[in-house]
């Protein structure tokens, strides 16, 4: 069981001495989204953790603008190397420069895509000897887990999943609260669902939103070779420590002494894709085989009239099938047909508008096949 | 007077259905961008059957136009499955491009295919160093982040080599594309797999807040940037591109139809003049919208950019229909899609340059009996009018 851990300060650190931890994640406010460290503060805090022997990792986790790109890189060569042991990124672009023109293995976070194994593997085998480190994404559930993580394993490569902590939904680069430099920390309640209590913060890299719950999986990892990743960022430290004595314990009351309620997100199961088909009426929508076309309008005791939008001809004599918005099917054989100057003709095609006389439980957008 | 050298850019525009396509092509735009059955963003739209792809490439091919399929998507495992054959199918149909997101997608198809891709603003790429490390997997064309502004668009065009597209038009993204999973954990629909219920658009109270914002803190005002234009073409931007697959016929024929001619007259004279500029926007102010902004085109977006309000922009007109069929010297068939009324005001969106306006003195069907006014799907007959063309978009003042 390892960890790594989220620090903003001293209390933090005094915190987790005891603790297995794999890593400590640090940041410095110009290049983490969390941060609220000056290079000096950094120094301090990596210094400090250096001296309890921790492996110490620079969180470079904003994702950078063209026009930024090399202050952001100046400031990030400005900092001492010792003062780190790793680097973590999110921006594929700083991932790339750090690749093609410093030494060493990052740390890549890949918590908002990467949802597959494909993607893994094409990144791992051109980027192998690069990455010390993926951070996984907290949407995928327990088989991909293990079985991403069993593949980075024998590729070297370590991998690590949020256990505790904030979800985040939402990061912008505008400042949605105040145009001040100064950070921003408000609640958002939904005043069009159930949802109260969502954390927005505001600092000088934009606007992130919080998920209303933490996640924590902590029990669920617990067997898992992957580390585990706590960040309280934001949050009061006390349950870092909390947490920590939790850990030892089989009993769960440090789940009611949380400020938030807690999720297992979609460790068990993510079917955040079940309910597409009921976004739309798939009465309506056209299936390619024997498809004729659509009815425009059907007069009542005048006529219907139909758009050739297939690939089919239609004759006098033919047998046709009506399936109306709600799903009821009509059956109908052409008896006479008519062009738009109500002329009989004997056959329509493609692109052409037919009228019939007018049928019952037919509406607009009913859908027209050959039977 | 600008330098006389640069290509005009192509201009995409949206196909959320076939008629959309045949709409947006017949207006004047150059590609168009759609969804099959899987793999999109839009869950909800129409998107294209097979058959439908096959008849759009066709339709876009006779016109010397592209078609580019999105299959843009973050794929889980599953998602896979008929990937390949779907590819497969797309070129032999002959789609000119595929837009992709997921690493795993974009290095199947570089592998098994050689339809042109393009990389999705859902994979925010937003600096020249995230083009090359794209560009090594294969991809042609970056459709940048929408953070990114034109200055920054070519230099990342410069630094990669690469074709550079932008979005110019329409609703925005408050989030890094790819980046927002609001929906996912609220609503139980993947965002990022075409299930965004818009969460950002929501009413929101704000508490403990000293700075006292508005509820709909994280809604964005729509793009607008046509007023950009020179700087587009200067900047040898390849592709400027409008969103906008869910909506209707009028937005796919008033988008492309403006743009188009602002493009065609860019290109004869060299400059959008004052007059000429108030002219298209005036006709971007016909359909309905948000407020507009420019985005992050000239400079970063911030507080400005926030849609503090509900409502849409009250719009001058709306649609009335699709001309669906005309009978030379006779008479043409507009298929309705709203309530008129006798003594309307029509404007007829001619397919090239111009718009025909026409007062409905009486409104007939097909029987040539004369109604009290019109209603959702009905057929209306009106006596010819010369310059009218079968499938122009009909709107109605007021």
């Amino acid at each position: 069981m390892s960890f790594s851990v989220v620090i903003h300060n001293e209390s933090d650190l005094e915190n987790i001495l005891g603790e297995k931890i794999s890593e400590i994640l640090l940041g410095v406010k110009e290049l983490s989204r969390n941060s609220k460290l000056d290079l000096e503060s950094f120094y301090s805090l990596s210094h400090q953790a250096k001296s309890h022997d921790f492996k110490r990792v620079l969180v470079f986790d904003i994702l950078v603008s063209e026009s930024n790109f090399e202050e952001v890189i100046n400031f990030f060569h400005s900092i001492d190397m010792r003062s780190y042991d790793l680097v973590r990124v999110q921006d594929l672009g700083v991932f790339n420069y750090l690749v093609n023109n410093t030494e060493g293995r990052f740390q890549l976070i890949l918590e908002t895509s990467f949802h597959n194994k494909h993607s893994i593997v094409a990144l791992v085998q051109r980027y192998r000897n690069f990455i010390d480190k993926i951070i996984l994404s907290y949407e995928l559930t327990k088989n991909q887990i293990i079985e991403y993580s069993e593949y980075l394993k024998k590729m070297h490569i370590r991998s690590e999943l949020l256990c505790f902590g904030s979800i985040l939904l939402f990061y912008s680069p505008r400042k949605l609260l105040s145009a001040q430099e100064v950070e921003q920390y408000v609640m958002a309640n939904s005043k069009e669902s159930p949802h109260k209590g969502y954390e927005i913060v505001e600092n000088q890299h934009g606007t992130f939103m919080y998920h209303l719950k933490d996640l924590l999986i902590f029990n669920e990892l617990k067997d898992l070779d992957i580390d585990k990743r706590v960040d309280l960022s934001h949050r009061n430290r006390n349950e870092m420590k909390k947490f920590f004595e939790y850990t030892h314990t089989t009993s769960n009351d440090f789940l009611n002494l949380l400020p938030k309620k807690t999720t297992r997100g979609y460790f068990a199961v993510n079917k955040t894709d079940v309910l597409f088909p009921k976004l739309k009426n798939k009465r309506i929508s056209r299936v390619d085989d024997s498809y004729i076309g659509r009815v425009l309008e059907n007069k009542k005791g005048h006529y219907l009239a139909v758009k050739i939008e297939g690939l089919k001809k239609i004759k006098v004599g033919e047998n046709l099938k009506f399936i109306n918005p709600e799903g009821k099917i009509i059956n109908h054989t052409i008896q006479q047909m008519f062009d738009l100057s109500l002329k009989n003709i004997n056959q329509a095609e493609k692109n052409d508008i037919f009228l019939l006389d007018s049928l019952k439980k037919i509406t607009p957008q009913t859908k027209v096949y050959l039977n | 007077m600008a330098n006389t050298d640069h290509k005009i850019p192509e201009l995409l525009a949206p196909a959320g259905s076939l008629e959309k396509l045949k709409i947006a092509l017949s207006y004047g735009a150059d590609a168009v961008y759609l969804g099959g059955q899987k793999y999109g963003l839009r869950a909800a739209a129409d998107n294209f059957t097979n058959d439908e792809l096959t008849e759009g490439v066709e339709f876009a091919h006779k016109r010397d136009k592209q078609v580019y399929v999105v299959l843009n998507s973050f794929f889980f495992d599953s998602d896979f499955e008929n990937l390949l054959e779907f590819v497969s199918f797309l070129e032999s149909i002959k789609v000119d491009a595929l837009i992709v997101s997921d690493l795993g997608v974009v290095d199947i198809i570089a592998n098994n295919s050689h339809i042109p891709i393009h990389l999705s603003t859902q994979a925010s790429c937003l600096n020249a160093e995230s083009g090359k490390f794209w560009k090594d997997y294969g991809v042609k064309r970056l459709i940048l982040g929408r953070e990114v502004s034109i200055k920054e668009a070519s230099r990342i065009k410069k630094a990669t080599g690469l074709e550079v597209e932008l979005f110019i038009h329409g609703s925005m993204c408050m989030s890094y594309s790819g980046n927002c999973t609001i929906s996912n954990f609220t609503q139980g629909r993947d965002s990022n797999r075409g299930g965004c219920s818009h969460s950002c658009r929501f009413d929101y109270e704000l508490v403990d807040s000293k700075v006292n914002k508005s509820a709909f803190f994280m809604s964005s005002k729509d793009l607008n940037g046509l007023s950009l234009l020179d700087e587009f073409v200067q900047s040898e931007i390849d592709s400027i591109k409008v969103e906008g697959r869910m909506k209707g016929p009028l937005y796919a024929a008033s988008i492309s139809k403006t743009y188009k001619e602002a493009l065609t007259y860019y290109s004869q004279e060299k400059k959008l003049d004052n007059e000429k500029l108030r002219y298209f926007e005036q006709e971007l102010n016909k359909f309905t919208h948000r407020s507009y902004f420019s985005g992050s085109l000239e400079s970063p977006a911030g507080l400005e950019s926030v849609f503090d309000e509900r409502d849409h922009k009250k719009n001058q007109t709306k649609v009335f229909g699709t001309v669906i069929d005309v009978i030379e010297d006779k008479f043409f068939i507009i298929d309705s899609l709203t309530k008129v009324l006798p003594g309307s005001i029509i404007e007829i969106l001619k397919f090239n340059e111009g718009i025909i306006t026409h007062q409905l003195n009486s409104l007939r069907d097909l029987n040539d009996l004369e109604l009290s006014s019109t209603r959702p799907n009905q057929l209306i007959k009106v006596p010819y009018i010369s310059g009218v063309a079968k499938n122009n978009i009909v709107r109605v003042l007021g």
